[in-house]
């Protein structure tokens, strides 16, 4: 599904990706851990097209992705959720969805000046979808309520409803539970095995929390310094002792 | 009694005038807009006529920095250009207004497409630096270009024989058949483009293309990494602002018998920014309730103005300055969402009643 081979990526002389490589299979739960710096999210923003690498190759269902600009990589079907919610916030949850939907609408900004019908028929249709993701989410309480003044860990569900409002194949997820408290995060936990089970996505994900990768990742991949340094099953991953000197130092 | 119309249906909830309370403030708004023109005087006319082009002219302004969150102080230019377009198309090759009217706005829209690029590369204060440039060279383009055409720095607009004077051989003029003074039939004119020209924001605005520049003004990685051009929404949001700029400039043409490039200054763009903040930025509300604040309030402090112990040397337009921006900056120290706060504040009110939240 998502093969990336050989990436770098470096900035004036920090190589923050060297020669990292990683095979994530259609339908998986992939996990990437590592420490602070070890070029996580350095990794996603090189697929996600933020940032451009200086070698290697990502692709993603047959198709490269290094060299392609952000809006079209969100087209191809890959959607992101940021480490510190990225919302809109001065937009509504409704209005923040809906702009997940942004690159599925068919009608040119003239037909949205005019409003005609096919751009109202558009509206309504999307507004549909987006509302079985709001249903999903449980977020109907908080449809109309600018994000500016919800609580972290609605915004983190809104990010991760805005990015499944894209309806896409790849779904990064950056730190999800960073910042959220032992219900929210097994909430989390749940949509993330309901995101597999019922719709199939693609999802890799970066997280700390060790016990939370473990019993959710089908595949762990670890980085440091921005080499991976192991990749595997779970249980394997995490009796290596190269992975523990990495988290806990050479001395440990 | 149920204050809020229960909504059953997604395009209810799309519509801009939702229920009964909003239909009822529609038809009285009509009523009272068409009453208007045969209650005010001339003076009232001339200054309802700079209301509908602040409107029209703030409505672009609000496109571009309000909702696609750039930084503009060239508006002024894009109005220069609409103006003397449609004054030369009239003038010189006597072109009927409704024609004229809207190759000015594509000449500003343009001309604002040129501007795209910078915004691409270029934020906030650099961007607006950038406008200030485009200002000049606008006005310095002008000034030399019509003093070599025509040898004069001001131009006469034939607005009286497409508005005021009898002229039924004219293609698309209003007949005076005696009904309507000319001034009455600018303002409807001027009503339609207005409305048009809010129809069109509110559109904007409720659709795809808005919640782009939005996303784009709050955060523009996040908005690419979602799938928004943002390169492509800022042009966007470049051409639709200077054509209405562009329509406001022509319809300042209209409105003025001669025109010169004085009033087409970097005032003039400040103008239109404390228009859209005084307003409340970001909405379709707060340009129209804006502009037409601007421009009622400017008359009224140059009344206070005179009554006012200023120095003699003072002009009235001096002590109205004076009077009046101050007064704007302690308007928005109490009350940052400008008038939108309080338009808010009374609906909210009312939504809530008999409890008082």
């Amino acid at each position: 599904m998502l093969t990336v081979t050989d990436l770098e990526l470096s900035f004036a002389g920090v190589k923050a990706l060297d020669k990292v490589s990683l095979m994530v299979p259609g339908g998986s739960l992939y996990a990437v851990i590592g420490p602070n710096g070890a070029g996580k999210t350095s990794l996603f923003n090189c697929i996600s097209g933020a940032y451009r690498p200086q070698a290697g190759r990502i692709q993603f269902s047959g198709r490269d992705l290094v060299g392609r600009r952000p809006h079209h990589i969100a087209a191809l079907g890959v959607a992101r959720m940021f480490q510190h919610p990225a919302l809109f916030q001065q937009l509504t949850v409704q209005e923040n969805l809906l702009l997940g939907r942004h690159h599925r609408y068919r009608t040119g900004w003239w037909q949205d000046a005019l409003w005609t019908r096919g751009a109202r028929a558009e509206e309504v249709a999307h507004r549909e979808k987006v509302e079985e993701i709001i249903d999903f989410l449980d977020l109907e309480r908080v449809r109309k309520t600018p994000v500016m003044i919800l609580p972290y860990g609605i915004l983190k569900r809104v990010e991760l409803g805005r990015a499944l409002c894209a309806e896409p194949r790849l779904l990064l997820l950056d730190e999800p539970a960073a910042g959220l408290n032992q219900e929210e995060t097994e909430a989390l936990a749940r949509y993330m095995l309901d995101v597999k089970e019922q719709m199939g996505i693609t999802q890799v994900l970066i997280e700390h929390e060790l016990r939370f990768v473990l019993e959710l990742a089908d595949r762990v991949a670890v980085l440091d310094f921005g080499r991976k340094i192991a990749d595997g099953l779970p249980r394997t991953v995490a009796r290596d002792p190269s992975v523990a000197e990495a988290y806990l130092g050479g001395a440990a | 009694m149920p204050t809020r119309k229960l909504v059953t249906r997604y395009e209810d909830d799309l519509a801009l005038f939702p229920d009964r309370y909003h239909k009822l403030g529609l038809v009285a708004g009509v009523i009272v807009l068409g009453i208007f023109p045969f209650v005010a005087g001339s003076y009232g006319l001339t200054v309802s006529h700079s209301g509908l082009i602040a409107v029209v002219g703030a409505i672009g302004m609000m496109i571009l920095t309000g909702f696609a969150g750039q930084v503009s102080l060239g508006h002024a230019a894009f109005l220069a250009l609409g103006a003397y377009t449609v004054a030369i198309l009239g003038g010189t090759f006597g072109w009927p207004f409704w024609l004229a009217l809207p190759v000015g706005g594509l000449v500003a829209a343009g001309i604002g497409l040129m501007v795209g690029p910078f915004a691409l590369r270029l934020e906030g204060l650099y961007l607006a630096i950038v406008t200030v440039g485009l200002l000049f060279l606008v006005d310095h383009l002008l000034r030399n270009g019509l003093d070599i055409a025509y040898g004069k720095d001001y131009l006469t607009v034939p607005m009286h024989t497409w508005f005021a004077v009898d002229d039924p051989s004219g293609l698309g003029t209003f007949r005076d058949d005696g009904a309507l003074s000319g001034a009455q039939k600018l303002y409807f004119f001027f009503l339609a483009l207005a409305g048009g020209a809010a129809w069109v924001s509110k559109n904007i605005q409720r659709s795809r293309t808005g919640r782009a520049m939005m996303a784009v003004r709050d955060r523009d990685l996040a908005a690419e990494v979602l799938g928004v051009d943002a390169a492509r929404t800022k042009f966007v949001a470049f051409g639709i602002s200077s054509f209405f700029a562009g329509i406001a400039g022509g319809m300042y043409a209209f409105a003025h018998p001669v025109i010169t490039l004085e009033p087409f200054g970097l005032t003039m763009s400040v103008g239109y920014i404390a228009m859209v903040v005084l307003g409340g930025a970001g909405t379709t509300f707060g340009a129209v309730w804006g502009a037409l604040a601007f421009v009622l309030l400017l008359p009224l402090c140059e009344l206070a103005g005179e009554a006012l112990p200023f120095p003699d040397t003072f002009s009235s337009e001096n002590r109205a300055v004076l009077l009046f921006y101050p007064a704007l900056c302690l308007f928005l120290v109490f009350e940052p969402l400008g008038i939108l706060g309080i338009w808010l504040r009374i609906k909210r009110y009312f939504m809530a009643w008999p409890f008082r939240y």
